[in-house]
Order: structure tokens, then C-alpha cells, then sequence
């Protein structure tokens, strides 16, 4: 059911480049060098050398820092964002992107600015254009005054990253039909999309270990039982479930409430294919020495599997968390388009998107659909990522 | 091999009831049953006054006030028994009579989009396994993860606008006009093909990045493989020495997720059919579901389910039958 | 497929009823647009005595050439008999609003399934005994060809057209009309529960045939108003009695064996498998439900007196086509309809049915197009070749009503005080309202019972009561009240906890932008307001359960035509079950005559008599006006709904070339949709 850690256990993700074939004598400078790299190499530990070999994947790292962009940028959405996520600007009702610029008809300046710009509706169509003011230049300045907001829920803060001097919001990304700051929303779903992924991670994540855990140490007939119900729940399509589980949420439920059932939702039913991940794992190392050892010790199962089995696979565990990261996201953006999801004022990717579900949007304002921009990236980032990683975890891999 | 046969069966008959009962749970999820829609459907805007006794009533003929367990054995009875899935309650007939031509279509749809997705992962794997770390790779990589990262029912609705904008392709339904009650025949089977490519090609699109990464891992550790070298070194011409050994062991894993990927592609069908307008069993299920016609959504998730468990079970044999290895640890 | 006079003068030599070549040749062919100096009677047709006497002429009749095909295609259906013996011997002549129209083509329409935004593309078969004009004023004949009241209005009798026929040949007559009401609405077997509607001060009319062309309505009480009720209901008050009394034993003493052989438990069973078990005739057809028994019985659909009738239904759409018997003919004596067949294919999805209508793939629509979509529909009005126009709705205003009798005690005591529903009404920014979610059209309007346009009882000062945006009157209220805000700015209710006000909607009765406006402009005044988007049957489900805060819907079924034959919607519940508008516990109360439920204050209670008394009154009446004008005082001192915007106009299309269509004066289902442009006249240019 959770395709992406199935991909890992298919062994699909792409492997490495092959490594350079080792050196030969005579030994020059450059080749002593890469001795003294292969001897450090050798001597380091294992979170080190992952680290080493993570480095490698150009591709995984641009993902690890495009994810902790984003990252920061939900987190610091308060003061990154001009505006706040349900603030509306009347004169500005489903106005396209506002570039800056740093010339026009008139000439260049050194500071970026835009134009004046209102959205006024036409007579016939009703439809709203902007109607830009080419007289009037608007620098964008950096580190306005704004409102008073609570920066991680602590600090206050009335500052703004960015601004126009007229003290107007600036609309980077267009504003929707109720004139809300689409570049401010989309930063704001950053936060709740990301953590809802990473609840619902945890959540099946905690699962699988649990249930996976089990299986795999118990073995025989517990382990018969737990893999019917596994399959059981991997066989069911997923929509259908979700949707009878968010209709049968109380209908007073306030939009946080909503938004931990849809996390607990999400992770419920993510867990089965971890949990068949633990559980193989599990039964290929459970005749290992130092596992009996440790039982013939008296230790108690619990503890011989949190403390002696897991840890020597928790880089596999850690790929198939990162990998699991875009399913959740994916998953809520579904939800929340079927109406299921989160609601207002709770605004997430997902939210954002079914919004802009129409063709009205696609002819008349497709800047509404930037979120999905978002969804992709981090889509694309958290599986890259998740390349990366496994990589860099195989000790076996031949990138040393 | 027999007895490895009669296991499988076996824990296909217990996963099945299981199934039927999780099935007949998700049922009961959403609160409130038919009756209250069938009271107002019948009687809103004729000023008749509805009090809850005559809400009883109905659900009292409709059997909807009898205890869940009772409920579900008669449900699960009249499917075995009798093959008869219940009454569809707003379409005032039988689940029989609604699903009928549906299944075949849903499942014309699902094999489709099946073909299409291994008739394009498969080769684009392998190439893109022999043509490792180029740009190509790259290229083919970040394009089958895009399918795999936009929401598809975005993904459905624009392609679905361009179509029909840039090449005035038919939108809705599954078949045109024409053709909606005509008897089967050449020109009816490409009009289908018009209606179908859309919503199979969104659907095929993120199954492929599966696997598209999948054929091309396990081709490339194939690739790396001794076999592979001595026969290179034999001189074996490239194309005959690729198909010869390490594209049919690529094919394993593809062959091992046959069912989850038709449980993939269902999970995603009722989103997709929404938007594309299509009248199939996705939407049929998405439609009934909220409108708590429940024998027609359970019948459709079971005899999904059921399609899932069977193609499981095939692909259980078939790996069987292609790595005898599987066979002895079964 | 043109057909011109030369071909009609050719048809009608053929098939005259009497009368000679030379004399049909004179009958002019009169159009709304060119009436040639006759006056009829009722706006725009006929009665054929009149036309020939006022145009000195005997008209000859001419049927689509294609009928016998489309005949057959009507399961059941004998061979098709020459036309003279299929009209009526008096049909309607309808003067057409262009040109005498050519057959052929296809009316495309889409809804979104049986029994969903279907009731647009059933208005354009629709007829009923009589039919308002399209200047929404006067009453005229259609399937009656006339009609006559006893001086206090407690008997109606209505005269049929000699000769008329169901769509399978068999005869139509007053018997049919008493078979609807005494077989059917009132026989328990068939119908459950008699529809309120057709009880008067709790009583059955007494309804009986004079002879085969005329029938009588003797009430209990006088009804003025109720000729309105036939002019724009959906309802078929006939049905065909030689179809379904086959299946009862009082009509047919083989019945049981009949009943028996199709596998029919009861008559009920029976009856109901044609009849649909309501008089809402978009119930699933017998085809629908079960193909194989409709075809073995040998009709697919129940006889009808409509201009088309279904002849395939599926889960994908349903076909219909001409009525081979229909009673219409224009004023050259084609018989109508001229475009014979209507496709009306089930699209579910919103968005699709914008794509087929900007592909121009949509003959007529107007049923749930959204002012919203009207941009996007204009702009490709060229491209799609088709018009996009708006037209006025009638009362539709988005309202906001407490539940009064919320199950909250709390809640219910809050949501009684008046004071609150004015602070919330003054805490709204319409004109924001108006701009943003209504494309800055419509008029700020309060939420009223009853239409501003089309009664006589409505000031200027009972549309703009508490309609101001005044947010400082609005906290002043709620504070009064002793709703204090606590540290967090947010109100606190007596019992200590803050004011929620859970907001749950479905976007079918009210714009989600709407309330998401609404919330933030409340939560200005210190309110917590949660908004829910649910499903249409799932609010339905829960606002007649009496399981929400608020109530969100728009008012309909206000028009004065509507009010003054059904009071519903101005007494409580203040709504049917489509449209709740809350107060249950009043209706216990009053149904139980004070055992159950819960008092009204005394002048909702006086709502009750009021209304009984506004329906007695012919409407426009010095009388009815009296009490019209209370009823709304009522309304307006309680505020027992908070309107927004009225007189929103919204948009419908059609083809380009759909000939003989006039600009709708307004789009609502108050007067059935298109019932009063008379679809049976379109047809397309070349």
C-alpha cells in the first residue's frame, strides 16, 4: 500500500555510479593523496562514512537543501510571508503575479519596483483583469513593519521579510478570487502539508515497528496471523477507506481536530508495508549468535529487538521513513480534494489545490495552481532524497 | 508444487473473508444509513411531514434496522450463494443490474492502463538501466517521478483541458454519442480507445515511475552480474544478450506487484473519474458511497478486492513457476 | 428536413381533417413576432375554433415525417396511426416566436444523474393542465383547454380537449385525472403518506369526472390560488389509468394473476414500478430498474402527455423522443415538437459539463450554472458557438438562520434573542459579499419569506432592515446580550466556554466563498466560527435531524404564485425537507397541540393561522396583502433568517442556433425553468 517504501524493497531506487578501479604503483602525490583518503576511509565510523558517501549524490543533496528550504520557509511563513493566510486584498481580487522589475518605459532604477496595479471587473465578461498604473512605481523594500506575530509560537515579531513602500502587500504569486496572497497561502500549506506528513509518518512508522516487530520476532503462527491482516489492509483501496474513516469523523470537530484525525488517518494505514520490511529483516537475522545470546541473557523481547536487531538495520529504516514522505503528502492532497481533508482556515497544499480545481483557473487564473508546483518538488526532493540516502547506507556500495 | 498450490489457495480463501469483512466494515463507517435519503428523496417538495417513525419504517423495509452481524451474513450469503449483491437502493434495482456492463468496462480500463504501463516502464527501464548516469537517464528518472508527484486529479483535469481545448477530443464518458447503446464493433472498440487513452494514460502515468525505477534497478544489478560479462565476452550481439538473460530476471519484480498495482490504479480511479466526467465503477463508488447506497460500494470494493486477491495469487504462481526458489521456501 | 409551406399546403391536402386545400392555403402563419392583427386570447396561442374563426381559414395538420420511426422506438407503442387520429380534435395552435420552425436535430443537455439537476431538461418536455406565459403573469391553457371557478372558490372545474391521447395512442380523459388523486395519491397501497399539499385544512378535495372531458375539484376550504399550483408544478396530476389499473384488483379482476406472473408482491409493488411511487415523475423509469421485466410487461416508461417521452435510460443518460400524440401544433398546423429528440447525458462533474458546454456540445442548460462560471462561459461564447446570457433569479438570497430550537440549551437560548441575529446581520459586509462572491451583482437585500417582485406587500424599509455593515451596533448588541469577551478577544457564552458557531453547508445552496468571507467578518466580532463543506443529502440529512447551529441555504419557492397556494415556507419550519429552515420543536408543539415540543413566542405562533388565512385569500387582494405584510413583520422583528444579496442574476446557454428562443425574464425553478418559454417551438436554423 505505501508504494514508495515497496519501491525500496523492490531494490528499485538507482544505484550509485561505479566507483573509480583501484590504483596501482608507482605512487605519485596525487596518489598518495588517495591513499591517505582510503585510510581514513577505512578507520572512520559508520555515520561517517554514510555522510561521505551521501555527499556524493549531487542529486540527493540539492533535494536535502530544497527540502530544508522549504522547510524553514514553513516554519518562518510568519515573517517570510507578507501577508497572513486568510488576510484578503479588496483592490486586488484574483490579480495575476507581480513581478519586480528594475526598468520600464520610463527608465531603470536601482531599486527593484512594480507598478501600481488594481483588479477591476469588465462590464460584459465580469471577469477580473488588472489594470496596471504604468505612472505609478512601487519599490519593493525589504523588512517592513507588519502586524504583530508569534515567530514558532514564541517570539513576537512585527516585521515582514519584504514589502512595498506604499505599505501595500506585494503579490509575488497573484492573489485568488478573495484577494488572499497566494505566495503567503503556499507557505503557510508548506507548514501544515510537511507536518502532516511527518505525523503521519511517525505514526506508521511507530506501527509497522510494533506490529512488524512482532511478526518478525515472534515468527509461526503470530507471524501467519499478522500477515493476512497485513495484506488485508494492502489490499483494500485506499480512497474508499479514507473516506469512510473521514465521514464517520464527529461533524463538530474543530479544523485542528480534523487536521490530527486526517494525520492519525494517514498513518494508520501506512504502516503494512514497513511492517513487512521489520518483520523479513527481522526473521533473516533472528538465528544470528548475538540475538540468542542476548535471549539466552534473559533479556526481554522488547528490549532484544529495540536494542540488539533493529539497530543493525536502522539506515533501511530511515530510507524507507524519507520514502514514505510523499505518500502522506500525495494522500492529502487527495483527501482534501474528495472534501475530506482539512478545512478552513486550515490551508495546506492540498486545501490550496482543490481550489483551483476548475477550468475557470486553468483559462483565467493559472497562477493558482503554483502549489502544485510545491507538491512536486517536495515529491521529487523526498524521493531523491530517499536515492541518496540508500545509497550512502549500503555498506556494500561501491562508491567507497 | 501441489502443496505449495493448496497454501496459497488456503491463505487466499482466509485473506477473501477477511477482506469481506473489512469490506462490510468500511460500509458502516459513515453514520446515518439510506433510509433518512430515501425519506426526503421521496418526499421532499410534497409537503408531507416526515416524523421519525416513518423514517423507521422505511428502514424497517429496506432491512436496514437489523443488527450488523445479521447484515452482513445475508450480504456475504446472497454473493456466494446466490451471486446476488443486494439492492441498489437509489437506482431503485438490483446492484446486479447497475454494476453489470461496469465491470467489464472498469476492468477494460484497468487492463489498459496496465498494458500501457508496463508496455512503456519495461523498455524505458532496460533503456534507461543501459544507459545509467547519462542525461538520458536523468531525463527518463525526474520525468516518470513527475507522474508519480502530481496530484492526479490535477493532472487529469489539465490534461483533460488541453485535450479537448488544442485537439477538441470528446470529454466525459466512455464512449461518444454514437455509440453509448450500439452492439460491439470496430468503430465502437477505436471510439472507446478515443474515451480511454485520457483517463488510462493519467492513471498509467504514476504507476509507470514504479516501475520504471524498478525494471531499471534490478537491470542494472543484472547488468553487473558474471553471466552477463562472460557472455559480452563471447561476443553475444548487445540486443540478444540483453533480452537473453537480464531483462526476463527484471521482469520478477514487475510480475511479484501485478496485484498491488491494479489496487494502485483502482485507489486512484474514483479521484480521476470524478474529474473526467467518466460513468464507470470508480465514480459509481465514490457517488454511492456518499450517498450511502452501501450495497452498491461494498459490491464494487469487494469484487475489486477480490480482483486484487486473485491477481496476487497469479503472480504467486508465476513467480513461482519462473524461480523454482520461491516455490521450495513457500 | 426544412419544411416549407408549399410542403405543408402538400401535407395538409393529404391529411385535412376537413375543410378544402384552397381554404387551408389562407391560414396565415402567425408569429409572436408578427401577429398579423389577431388577438388571441391568452398570450401568444390559440384554442384551433378561434384561430380558424379569426383568421377565416381551416388549418390543415402536418406531422414530422420522421414520426413513425421515432414511434417506434417507443416500446409498446402500436404502428403509428395518420395524424388526424393523433391530435386531439381541438389542439393548442402556438404561435411561434420567430418562424414556423423545420424538424429535426437534437436537444443535448446534461444533468448530473435521475433525480439530481435534472428538473431544467424536464421542464423542456414538461405540460401540465395550465401553464404560465412567459411574461409571468397570466395563466393560460395547455393540456385544459379552459377552466372555471364557483364564485367562493371551493370548485374548480377544468375542461379537457376532446379527443387528446396518451403518448401510446390510448385515450386521455377526466377519468385519468381522478385515477391520479383517488387511486393513487390517496389509496395508501400506492402512496405511503398523502402529500400535505394535496390536503386542504387537512382534507382530501373531492375530485370526480363530469364526463370524459370535463373533471371537478370540490375543496374543503376555498382555495383562490391554486390554479397557480398547475401553472408552475412539477407534478403530473393525471396518470394513465388503462396502463396502471391493470394492476389493481378494484379495476381489474385478473390482476392478481397479473401481478403474480411479474413477480409483484403487492399492488403497491406494482404500480409503483411505473408510477415511481411519487408524484416527482423524475423517478428512476421501469427500464432503470429493471430492463428485462419492463420489456417483458411492454412499456419501458409510463405513458405521458409530454412533448417527448424516455425511451433508453441508463447510469450514462437517457434518449427521449417526440410523442407521436403530442396536443401542440403551430399556426401553419405542424405538430410540435420540432426538434424530436433530447439527449440528456449524466455528467457528475462540474467541471466537465463547463468543458462540453465551451465545445459546444450543449444544446440548453441552465440548472446549476453559477453566476461564478459566467466569466469563463462568455469569454468562449464565440468559440463554442454558443450564447451565454444572465437572467434575474427570483428570491434567491443565501440565508443564515439560528436554530432557535438548537438541542444545545445554551445555543438555543443565544440563538432566540433577536439580538444576536441583528448583530450578526449588521456584523456582515455585503457590499464586500456582493463584489467578491457575486461579481458585484445583485441588490443587498434582508432574507424575506416572500419574492419583492412578484407581490405587492413589501417596503423599501423591510429589504434594508439590519442590512447596514454597522460592526459597533453589532458589538454593542452582543455585548448586551452578556456574550464578554474573554482575554483571547474571543465571546464567551454563560456557561463560560467560547461561542462557536459551527457553520455547515453544502455548496449546492450557498457559495463556499461566502462563508468564508462570513466567518472572517464574524470573527471580527469576537466570534469563533468553524466552516464545514458537506454534501447536499448528507446537510439535508443533518438539518432535518435538527443537528445543526445554523442553517445555509437560499431561499426558493417565495414567488407570489408559489406563497399563495403553499404556505410552507412562511410558517415554521419555514421550509420543506429539500430547504429546512429550522423550528421543529414549534412544529411538534403545534401538531401536538401543545403535548410535545416546545412554544413559539406568541406571534411565531401566530404564523400558523396567518398563513392558513393568506392561502384563502386571493393574492394581490387588499386582504391578502394585510396579512402578507404581517407575516413579514413577524419575520423581520424576529430575523429569523439573515439575508445577503438578492436579485442575483445567473447565467444560462444555449446553442447559437436554436431558433424561436426568447431571453428568459428570469431563471427559477418558482416557475418550472424553461415551462413558460415553450420549449416545443425551438428549433434550429440552418
Amino acid at each position: 500500500m505505501n508504494d514508495m517504501s515497496r519501491l525500496s524493497e523492490a531494490g528499485a531506487l538507482p544505484a550509485t555510479p561505479p566507483a573509480t578501479s583501484p590504483a596501482t604503483p608507482p605512487e605519485t602525490a596525487a596518489e598518495r593523496r588517495a591513499r591517505a583518503r582510503r585510510e581514513r576511509y577505512y578507520s572512520a565510523g559508520q555515520w561517517r562514512l554514510v555522510w561521505w558517501r551521501f555527499r556524493r549524490h549531487r542529486g540527493a543533496l540539492l533535494a536535502a537543501l530544497l527540502l530544508g528550504a522549504m522547510v524553514l520557509a514553513g516554519l518562518f511563513a510568519d515573517v517570510v510571508a507578507p501577508c497572513a493566510p486568510t488576510e484578503r486584498d479588496r483592490a486586488y481580487l484574483a490579480g495575476p503575479p507581480q513581478f519586480p522589475v528594475f526598468c520600464d518605459a520610463k527608465g531603470c532604477s536601482l531599486r527593484p519596483f512594480v507598478h501600481g496595479s488594481r483588479t477591476e471587473r469588465d462590464p460584459v465578461t465580469l471577469r477580473l483583469r488588472a489594470v496596471p498604473d504604468p505612472e505609478k512605481r512601487d519599490p519593493v523594500i525589504f523588512f517592513v513593519p507588519g502586524p504583530t506575530v508569534r515567530l514558532l509560537g514564541a517570539i513576537p515579531l512585527s516585521v515582514r521579510l519584504f514589502g512595498l513602500e506604499s505599505g501595500a502587500p506585494l503579490h509575488l504569486w497573484g492573489t485568488d478570487p478573495l484577494g488572499r496572497d497566494v505566495f503567503s497561502r503556499t507557505l503557510h500549506a508548506t507548514r501544515t502539508s510537511l507536518s502532516i506528513g511527518v505525523l503521519g509518518v511517525l505514526i506508521s512508522f511507530t506501527l509497522a515497528l510494533a506490529i512488524g516487530g512482532i511478526a518478525g520476532y515472534a515468527g509461526g503462527l503470530v507471524d501467519a496471523a499478522i500477515q493476512r491482516v497485513t495484506e488485508v489492509v494492502r489490499v483494500i483501496p485506499v480512497i474508499p477507506l479514507y473516506m469512510g474513516l473521514a465521514a464517520a469523523m464527529p461533524k463538530e470537530w474543530s479544523s485542528t481536530q480534523v487536521y490530527f484525525a486526517m494525520t492519525l488517518i494517514l498513518g494508520l494505514f501506512g504502516w503494512p508495508t514497513l511492517a513487512r520490511r521489520i518483520r523479513s529483516q527481522l526473521l533473516s537475522i533472528r538465528g544470528e549468535d548475538y540475538v540468542l545470546a542476548a535471549r539466552l541473557a534473559g533479556a526481554r523481547p522488547a528490549r532484544i529487538i529495540a536494542g540488539h536487531m533493529l539497530p543493525s538495520f536502522t539506515s533501511f529504516i530511515i530510507v524507507d521513513l524519507v520514502i514514505s514522505f510523499p505518500y502522506m503528502i500525495l494522500s492529502e492532497t487527495a483527501l482534501s480534494f474528495v472534501g475530506l481533508g482539512l478545512r478552513p482556515p486550515a490551508v495546506s497544499w492540498g486545501v490550496m489545490l482543490q481550489q483551483a480545481q476548475s477550468v475557470q483557473v486553468i483559462e483565467q487564473a493559472p497562477w493558482l495552481f503554483i502549489p502544485a508546483g510545491f507538491v512536486v518538488l517536495a515529491v521529487l526532493a523526498f524521493t531523491l532524497l530517499g536515492d541518496g540516502l540508500r545509497d550512502a547506507a549500503d555498506p556494500y556500495g561501491q562508491n567507497g | 508444487m501441489l502443496r505449495f498450490l493448496a497454501g496459497r489457495a488456503v491463505g487466499m480463501a482466509v485473506t477473501l473473508v477477511l477482506v469481506s469483512v473489512m469490506v462490510f466494515a468500511i460500509m458502516e463507517l459513515p453514520p446515518g444509513d439510506y433510509a433518512d435519503r430515501y425519506a426526503f428523496r421521496k418526499y421532499s417538495g410534497t409537503g408531507v411531514t416526515i416524523t421519525e417513525a416513518d423514517v423507521a419504517a422505511i428502514r424497517h423495509t429496506l432491512g436496514l434496522d437489523r443488527p450488523a452481524p445479521l447484515r452482513y451474513l445475508d450480504w456475504v450469503g446472497g454473493i456466494v450463494l446466490h451471486g446476488d449483491f443486494g439492492k441498489a437502493y437509489a437506482f431503485e434495482t438490483s446492484v446486479n443490474a447497475i454494476i453489470g456492463q461496469k465491470v467489464w468496462l472498469t476492468l477494460g480500463l484497468l487492463f489498459v492502463t496496465l498494458v500501457l504501463t508496463y508496455a512503456v516502464s519495461i523498455p524505458i527501464g532496460i533503456y534507461a538501466a543501459v544507459r545509467r548516469g547519462t542525461a538520458t537517464d536523468y531525463g527518463l528518472t525526474v520525468l516518470s517521478y513527475l507522474g508519480l508527484a502530481l496530484p492526479n486529479f490535477l493532472l487529469a483535469l489539465v490534461l483533460l483541458y488541453f485535450a479537448n481545448r488544442w485537439f477538441g477530443a470528446s470529454v466525459g464518458g466512455l464512449f461518444g454519442q454514437a455509440y453509448e447503446k450500439a452492439p460491439w464493433s470496430a468503430a465502437k472498440l477505436w471510439d472507446l480507445v478515443k474515451h480511454l487513452w485520457l483517463p488510462a494514460l493519467v492513471l498509467a502515468w504514476s504507476a509507470m515511475a514504479y516501475q520504471i525505477q524498478t525494471v531499471r534497478a534490478t537491470m542494472s544489478d543484472e547488468l553487473g552480474k558474471l553471466s552477463v560479462i562472460a557472455a559480452r565476452a563471447r561476443g553475444l550481439p548487445e540486443m540478444r544478450l540483453l533480452l537473453k538473460y537480464p531483462a526476463r530476471l527484471a521482469l520478477n519484480p514487475v510480475v511479484s506487484t501485478i496485484g498491488f498495482d491494479v489496487n494502485r490504479i483502482f485507489s486512484e480511479l474514483p479521484i480521476v473519474a470524478a474529474v473526467l466526467g467518466l460513468t464507470e465503477l470508480g465514480d459509481l463508488l465514490l457517488k454511492s458511497f456518499l450517498d450511502l447506497d452501501m450495497n452498491v460500494a461494498g459490491a464494487i470494493l469487494l469484487l475489486l478486492t477480490v480482483v486484487i486477491v486473485g491477481m496476487n495469487f497469479v503472480s504467486d504462481l508465476l513467480l513461482a513457476w519462473l524461480d523454482p526458489r520461491i516455490r521450495l521456501g513457500g | 428536413m426544412r419544411m416549407n409551406r408549399l410542403a405543408v399546403l402538400a401535407c395538409s391536402t393529404v391529411l385535412g381533417l376537413s375543410g378544402t386545400a384552397a381554404l387551408a392555403a389562407g391560414c396565415p402563419a402567425v408569429t409572436v413576432a408578427d401577429m398579423q392583427g389577431l388577438e388571441p386570447a391568452y398570450p401568444e396561442q390559440f384554442e384551433l375554433d378561434a384561430f380558424q374563426a379569426a383568421a377565416g381559414c381551416t388549418l390543415g395538420f402536418a406531422a414530422n415525417p420522421g414520426s413513425a420511426a421515432l414511434n417506434a422506438r417507443i416500446l409498446g407503442n402500436p404502428a403509428l396511426p395518420p395524424l388526424a387520429e393523433r391530435l386531439p380534435a381541438e389542439p393548442l395552435v402556438v404561435a411561434p416566436y420567430e418562424a414556423i420552425g423545420s424538424y429535426g436535430g437534437v436537444i443535448n443537455g446534461v444533468s448530473r444523474a435521475t433525480e439530481s439537476g435534472t428538473s431544467d431538461m424536464l421542464s423542456v418536455r414538461h405540460v401540465n393542465l395550465v401553464r404560465y406565459a412567459d411574461d409571468l403573469k397570466t395563466i393560460v391553457p395547455n393540456v385544459a383547454k379552459s377552466w372555471d371557478w364557483n364564485a367562493d372558490f371551493t370548485q374548480l372545474t377544468f375542461t379537457l380537449r376532446k379527443g387528446h391521447k396518451w403518448s401510446d395512442g390510448a385515450p386521455f380523459t377526466a377519468d385519468d385525472i381522478v385515477f391520479w388523486y383517488n387511486d393513487l395519491l390517496l389509496n395508501p397501497a400506492v402512496t405511503a403518506k398523502v402529500p400535505d399539499r394535496w390536503l386542504f385544512d387537512g382534507k382530501p378535495a373531492t375530485v370526480e369526472a363530469l364526463d370524459a372531458e370535463h373533471v371537478r375539484f370540490t375543496f374543503p376550504t376555498p382555495q383562490p390560488n391554486l390554479l397557480n399550483r398547475w401553472a408552475v408544478d412539477y407534478g403530473q396530476t393525471f396518470q394513465p389509468r388503462h396502463w396502471l389499473a391493470r394492476f389493481m384488483d378494484k379495476y381489474n379482476p385478473d390482476a392478481a394473476a397479473l401481478r403474480a406472473e411479474y413477480g409483484f408482491a403487492t399492488e403497491g409493488d406494482a404500480v409503483n414500478f411505473y408510477y415511481g411511487n411519487s408524484d416527482w415523475k423524475d423517478v428512476p423509469s421501469a427500464m432503470m430498474k429493471d430492463p428485462a421485466l419492463a420489456a417483458r410487461i411492454g412499456k419501458n416508461a409510463v405513458p405521458t402527455l409530454e412533448s417527448h417521452i424516455v425511451v433508453e435510460e441508463s447510469a450514462e443518460g437517457r434518449r427521449l423522443v417526440a410523442n407521436p400524440y403530442f396536443h401542440m401544433v403551430d399556426t401553419a398546423g405542424n405538430q410540435l415538437p420540432y426538434i424530436p429528440e433530447i439527449h440528456e447525458a449524466f455528467v457528475p462533474e462540474r467541471e466537465v459539463v463547463n468543458l462540453r458546454i465551451l465545445n459546444g456540445d450543449v444544446t440548453w442548460k441552465e440548472q446549476a450554472l453559477e453566476l461564478n462560471d459566467f466569466p469563463l462561459l462568455k469569454e468562449n461564447e464565440a468559440k463554442g458557438h454558443y450564447r451565454a446570457v444572465l437572467a434575474p433569479t427570483f428570491g434567491e438570497n443565501v440565508f443564515y438562520s439560528f436554530n432557535r430550537n438548537d438541542k444545545d440549551p445554551v445555543l438555543r437560548a443565544i440563538f432566540s434573542d433577536p439580538r444576536f441575529s441583528q448583530a450578526l446581520s449588521l456584523g456582515m459586509d455585503r457590499e464586500e459579499i456582493r463584489e467578491i462572491v457575486y461579481l458585484g451583482q445583485g441588490n443587498i437585500q434582508q432574507a424575506l419569506p416572500a419574492e419583492t417582485r412578484t407581490v405587492d406587500f413589501i417596503t423599501e424599509a423591510d429589504k434594508t432592515a439590519f442590512t447596514a455593515f454597522d460592526p459597533e451596533t453589532a458589538n454593542r448588541l452582543l455585548d448586551e446580550m452578556g456574550l464578554k469577551a474573554g482575554p483571547d478577544g474571543l465571546r464567551r457564552r454563560p456557561d463560560g466556554a467560547p461561542l462557536t458557531l459551527r457553520l455547515v453547508f453544502a455548496s449546492q445552496g450557498s457559495p463556499v466563498q461566502l462563508h468564508e468571507l462570513v466567518r472572517g467578518q464574524w470573527a471580527k466580532l469576537g466570534l469563533q466560527v468553524d466552516i464545514r463543506e458537506v454534501t447536499t443529502d448528507e446537510y439535508r440529512a443533518s438539518a432535518n435531524n435538527n443537528d445543526v447551529d445554523v442553517f445555509i441555504w437560499k431561499n426558493d419557492g417565495i414567488t407570489g404564485p408559489f406563497i399563495s397556494q403553499d404556505a410552507t415556507m412562511l410558517m415554521p419550519p419555514f421550509g420543506d425537507f429539500f430547504n429546512p429552515g429550522g423550528g421543529f420543536d414549534w412544529v411538534k408543539w403545534h401538531e401536538t397541540n401543545g403535548a410535545e415540543g416546545s412554544a413559539p413566542p406568541a406571534d411565531i405562533a401566530r404564523l400558523w393561522p396567518l398563513g392558513a388565512e393568506f392561502v384563502s385569500q386571493p393574492l394581490g387582494s387588499a386582504r391578502s396583502n394585510e396579512i402578507g405584510a404581517e407575516i413579514i413583520r413577524i419575520h423581520l422583528d424576529n430575523l429569523l433568517k439573515i439575508g445577503v444579496v438578492a436579485d442575483i442574476p445567473s447565467p444560462y446557454v444555449y446553442d447559437a442556433r436554436l431558433a424561436n428562443f426568447r431571453p428568459q425574464t428570469a431563471k427559477t425553478y418558482d416557475f418550472y425553468w424553461t415551462y413558460s418559454y415553450r420549449p416545443q417551438q425551438w428549433f434550429f436554423r440552418d
